[in-house]
């Protein structure tokens, strides 16, 4: 038997240990295969979204090959530890340390290469169905099948290399010298978990510290502090705070002296201390991977809200408009070219503010009743009837406060500040979506012309109102949404373009908007992202998942021969059962945990900032997929191991 | 009243070479009793011990503990049993390193949800009894294997077992820590009353025993019982020993 042969049984026959690390760095190898097929794609450069997907394509492979890095460090290094008696064994027997260091580097390379190549190759099998599916969400053209030579020579040159450095690196960890430490390898007593109280409550302060820096204001500095004190406060959790957290508990005799309590709490502190690194890896790209999700989703709400939120297909709208009736005979042309039916609604509005105590005032337009009688069946509102003189109606969206409007049930209007109107009636509606405000106030016509004056003897010019045309196209009220082919977005589009090829170069500067070209605009943009970070997150799951089932596997003969001894002395087989999942529920959960508080606390206020209010259910819709999956792997783990126990309890 | 009744006990382990472990054992131990088994390795002193312990089902035969026959119980109601009625000294302690020498030794009561109240007062008790109170709150790697072994006594009898079984509790100790332990076993024995049973290769620390059963080659050999001196009833366990063990003539010859 050759130096390499043996290498390579010494694999082959330890398969089952070392089957879950390489298939996630097979996994890791082909997903960056797939990224690469498709930045290196021929076509790409010939298509509208093409160089954009390209290059959050390319970000993403980046972001895959770094936690690749650490993975395989991390795994590796594992493996050595658990292999401890193997080199102590392999000293004895005379083999010199360049052997052995020879060995480790002809195994890691043995795995890695067939890493590389198995997922080379079931890169190859999936690069249509990967191409597929990402022009399909990304919404463009399909991109055909080639061959791959540039993406395969990229993808096999890079991992090789992050294999080789860290073949070489890893050398470094078996330098121990001592033949009787290595053959007692683990035997050695673990000693227990220190956790300083210094360095928790610097950990809790950095966590303080980022909360409020998130919280308080929202600077790209302070977003920066945040995330620096974040991940520094997340890697002090795992290894001093959560250590600590159980030393407490422990000390409390009352709550952990109780069934099999006593059992895994303490082992708890093990596991934890053992895998903090692991842990707060997960966390970190766990919380960056559903933050991207979370914000994409969040978006993509948003858009799904305005483009529901809009009655109208289309509006136009004229800001600041001379002629009495501006030219709109191409948007029929499109409209009737469609062959739907329309109603056309013209509506002034003069802009306002409303004054809401102290200094503030909040924008607020203002639309006289006539139009609004004409408008409010269109809007599904009821209709108002008469109004006093300095008498209004105040419609709002529903997350809209009235108190940012209405001081002692008058509203003041800034322009006006002398004469205040009572508000007669407060409507809510989720339906104003067709003009910029989230609020409209509906005077008598005397007032529209009262301000207007007042505007312009303000201002020192004549001020006109905006006219806004709105088109109502029952056919494509159809209650779903639209997609880049249906007659909607295609006449959107047209339409759209027209307003850019005509601004600027008539008279009539005008603004059009089609709900449906908006919507599929923004998804566009986001889909990409939201299908690049699925996949990471996937990534992620996957080999966190396949580390700590190699983690529990490595420490399954200690496990075994604890829990052997356990049920001798009487600890029945659900006991164990019981006890040995909630400790791997735990490993396998806590990080998901924490990501998602993490997660929640950190795009809430940039989503506010950016005017998405729904916040909580896009972050819960990420983290329920995600769980679901790690449910998956957590199953998957919990019943092999706790399988292997149960042989062996008495 | 007898604590262990055991009637025609076979053993075999089939496979492709059958193996005859236990060949028609009767033992019977009464309440109180210190017992121990001798006999060269391979004997079938830890097969009959298994059988004892529950561990290990006998092909044929009756055990009897307490009067109940352990083997007609569910697993689960059996390890209730283990939990309950015996308790367990093992060679290699099998104390958790995880664990405080409090935590250890009281976790067959939290497994059982005792009150915090009655398992503090018992762990107070036991560790008083075997002299192990000042090192309550250390970690298994920080004490002596005497100290070790104790707390494995401690967490034998904190549940107040039928009896407790010994295997080979004094096999990786040294000689003051070996005197100790059987001393506390002894102590534990004569004060509480407690039914043991011994397993040991070590004639020192058989000479602790009442009574001496000598097992070879899975058959029971010989019986002896203690005076009241110890001294003599360790070279009875000698001649025994010389005369059933391995080498009986060459021990024999020199002696006689």
């Amino acid at each position: 038997m050759s130096f390499p042969q043996f290498a390579f049984n010494n694999v082959r026959r330890n398969a089952r240990a070392y089957i879950a690390y390489f298939l996630s760095s097979a996994f890791m190898v082909m997903v960056f295969f797939a990224y690469s097929v498709f930045i290196y794609h021929p076509e790409i450069a010939n298509n509208d979204m093409g160089p954009r997907a390209a290059t959050s394509m390319q970000v993403a492979a980046y972001i895959v090959y770094v936690f690749a890095f650490f993975f395989v460090l991390y795994s590796i290094s594992s493996f050595l530890k658990s292999r401890n008696l193997e080199f102590g064994i392999l000293s004895i027997l005379g083999a010199r340390p360049g052997q052995i260091n020879k060995l480790v580097f002809l195994e890691n390379m043995l795995i890695g290469i067939s890493a590389i190549v198995t997922g080379i190759a079931g890169g190859m099998l999936l690069s249509k169905l990967f191409l597929l599916l990402s022009t399909r969400t990304i919404g463009i053209e399909d991109l055909p099948f080639y061959w791959p030579i540039k993406a395969m020579l990229v993808t096999s040159i890079s991992f090789l290399a992050l294999f080789l450095v860290i073949s070489i690196f890893t050398l470094l960890f078996i330098r121990k010298n001592k033949v009787l430490e290595l053959l007692q390898g683990n035997a050695k007593p673990k000693k227990q978990p220190k956790a300083s109280i210094l360095l928790s409550l610097f950990g809790a302060v950095l966590l303080a510290v980022g909360y409020f820096a998130i919280r308080v204001e929202l600077t790209p500095q302070s977003i920066i502090i945040a995330a620096v004190t974040g991940i520094a406060g997340t890697y002090f959790f795992y290894s001093q705070l959560s250590v600590l957290f159980i030393r407490l508990l422990q000390r409390n005799r009352r709550t952990t002296w109780r069934g099999t309590r006593l059992l895994w709490v303490s082992e708890m502190s093990y596991k934890l201390r053992d895998n903090s690194r692991m842990l707060f890896l997960i966390t970190v790209v766990t919380a960056l991977a559903s933050m991207g999700a979370g914000v994409v989703l969040s978006i993509n709400q948003a858009g799904r809200e305005l483009y529901t939120n809009n009655p109208f297909a289309i509006t136009n709208t004229y800001y600041d408009t001379s002629s009495v009736e501006p030219d709109r005979s191409v948007i029929y042309h499109e409209l009737d070219a469609a062959g739907v039916d329309y109603t056309e609604t013209r509506i002034d509005t003069l802009s306002g503010s409303a004054l809401a105590g102290g200094d503030q005032s909040n924008y607020l337009p203002l639309m006289s009743l006539p139009q609004y009688n004409q408008l409010a069946p269109l809007l599904g509102l009821p209709a108002g009837n008469t109004l006093g003189l300095n008498e209004a109606i105040l419609i709002l969206t529903k997350e809209n406060k009235s108190s940012d409007y209405i001081q002692n049930h008058m509203i003041t209007l800034k322009e006006q500040p002398a004469v205040s109107l009572a508000v007669k009636k407060n409507i809510r509606t989720d339906s104003l979506g067709f003009q910029s405000a989230t609020a409209l106030l509906i005077v008598p016509e005397q007032w529209m012309e009262t301000l207007r004056v007042a505007k312009s003897a303000e201002l020192g010019h004549e001020v006109q109102p905006a006219v806004q045309y709105l088109y109502d196209v029952p056919a494509w009220n159809t209650g779903s949404l639209p997609t880049p082919s249906s007659p909607e977005s295609i006449a959107g589009a047209k339409l759209s373009k027209w307003n850019d090829d005509m601004s600027g170069n008539s008279g009539d500067d005008f603004y059009l908007e089609s709900r449906a070209n908006n919507y599929i605009l923004l998804k566009q943009s986001t889909a990409m992202l939201s299908f690049v970070s699925i996949f990471v997150a996937l990534i992620f799951s996957v080999s966190s998942a396949s580390f700590l089932y190699f983690k529990l596997n490595s420490e399954l003969a200690t496990d075994i021969r604890m829990y052997r001894a356990l049920s001798k002395i009487g600890l029945s087989t659900s006991e164990m059962s019981a006890a040995a999942t909630k400790q791997i529920a735990i490993l396998f959960y806590i990080p998901i945990v924490v990501s998602a508080i993490q997660s929640l606390v950190v795009i809430s206020p940039i989503l506010t900032e950016a005017g998405i209010k729904n916040i909580i259910e896009p972050v819960l819709i990420t983290f329920a997929a995600y769980l679901i999956l790690q449910s998956l792997f957590f199953l998957i783990a919990k019943s092999r191991y706790i399988s292997s126990l149960k042989k062996m309890m008495v | 009243m007898s604590i262990l009744e055991v009637k025609a006990l076979n053993k075999v382990y089939p496979g492709k070479i059958i193996t005859q472990a236990l060949t028609d054992i009767h033992l019977s131990i009464e309440a109180g009793e210190f017992v121990g088994i001798m006999g060269p390795s391979g004997s079938g002193k830890t097969t009959l011990l298994n059988m004892v312990s529950t561990i290990d089902q006998p092909s044929s035969g009756e055990v009897k503990i307490n009067g109940n026959n352990p083997f007609l119980l569910s697993k689960k109601d059996l390890a209730h049993f283990r939990r309950r009625q015996l308790g367990f000294v093992f060679q290699d302690f099998n104390l958790l390193e995880t664990l405080t020498i409090a935590e250890n030794i009281v976790l067959p009561l939290t497994l059982d949800n005792r009150k915090l109240a009655e398992m503090e007062s018992l762990l107070q008790k036991v560790a008083e009894r075997l002299n192990i109170t000042d090192i309550l709150a250390k970690r298994t790697y920080e004490i002596s294997g005497g100290q070790r072994q104790r707390t494995a006594i401690a967490r034998a009898i904190i549940s107040a077992p039928a009896m407790i079984l010994a295997d080979e509790p004094t096999g990786s100790l040294d000689s003051n820590s070996s005197r100790t332990v059987m001393e506390s076993l002894e102590d534990i024995n004569r004060s509480e009353r407690t039914t043991l049973l011994l397993v040991t290769h070590d004639p020192l620390a058989a000479s602790y025993c009442n009574r001496i059963v000598f097992i070879k080659d899975g058959k029971l050999a010989a019986e002896i019982h203690r005076g009241d001196n110890r001294q003599a009833f360790f070279q009875k366990i000698i001649d025994t020993l010389s005369f059933w063990g391995g080498n009986s003539h060459e021990l024999s010859s020199i002696r006689v």
